[in-house]
C-alpha cells in the first residue's frame, strides 16, 4: 500500500453553532468537511 | 482526508485545526481562497441549508464499508469453523485407527511414548516399567510397538 502524503494543519474558525454541530459524536467532522471541500473543488457546490 | 481538532474560542466562532491533504491546499494556495472561510461558509451552507446530503452519503460509505468488513470478517471465521471441525475430525478418525490397529495397550503406549525415537525405547526405564505394569517382557512390547509404529507409518 502506498503511503499517503502527510496532510498541512491550518487553523480556521467555525461559528459556535456550527462548532457545536461538528462536536456531535455521530458526525464525522473530518469526513464531512472533506466531502464539502471536494464538492466544492468539483463545482457540486455554489456558495 | 481532512481532520478537524477542536481547540480554543474566538468571539462568535469557534476556531479548529484542520489537518488537509496536500493538494486540497495547493488547490487554496492556486485559487488564491481563504481556507478558512471557505470552510466555514461550507459548513454554513451545510447545517444551515438541510438540503445537502453530503453527510447522510458520507454514513451511507462509511456504513457500507463496515458492512463488507464484516461480511469478510464473517466469512473468515466461517472457514476457520470448518477447519477447525476438520482437524477435531482427522483426530477421532486417527484416534479410531489407532485403536483398530493395535487395540488399547499399543494405544495408550503410543500415547505415552509416541513422542520417543526407537532408539530412546530401548534404554527407558519408563518404558521398561510400563511394560513391567502390563505384564509383557521389555522386549517384547518394544518389538509389538515398533510393529505398530510401523502400521501408523510413525515409525
Amino acid at each position: 500500500m502506498a503511503n499517503r502524503p502527510p496532510k498541512e494543519k491550518i487553523t480556521v474558525s467555525v461559528n459556535k453553532g456550527n462548532y457545536a454541530y461538528l462536536k456531535r459524536p455521530h458526525v464525522n467532522a473530518s469526513g464531512l468537511i472533506d466531502v464539502l471541500v471536494k464538492k466544492y473543488r468539483d463545482g457540486e457546490i455554489d456558495l | 482526508m481532512v481532520c478537524v481538532v477542536l481547540s480554543s474560542c474566538m468571539g462568535k466562532f469557534q476556531q479548529t485545526s484542520i489537518n488537509l491533504r496536500p493538494d486540497q491546499m495547493d488547490y487554496m494556495k492556486d485559487e488564491s481562497i481563504n481556507t478558512s472561510e471557505l470552510i466555514r461558509k461550507l459548513v454554513d451552507q451545510y447545517v444551515d441549508g438541510g438540503s445537502d446530503t453530503s453527510g447522510l452519503e458520507l454514513k451511507l460509505s462509511e456504513l457500507c464499508a463496515r458492512r463488507d468488513e464484516l461480511d469478510m470478517e464473517r466469512q473468515h471465521i466461517e472457514e476457520q469453523i470448518e477447519q477447525t471441525r476438520n482437524a477435531i475430525e482427522a483426530e477421532e478418525r486417527k484416534e479410531e485407527a489407532i485403536a483398530e490397529v493395535g487395540g488399547t495397550l499399543m494405544a495408550k503406549t503410543h500415547e505415552r511414548f509416541g513422542s520417543y525415537a526407537p532408539s530412546q525405547l530401548m534404554g527407558s526405564q519408563a518404558f521398561t516399567r510400563w511394560a513391567t505394569e502390563n505384564d509383557v517382557t521389555t522386549s517384547e512390547l518394544r518389538d509389538k510397538y515398533q510393529e505398530y509404529r510401523a502400521a501408523l507409518g510413525d515409525a
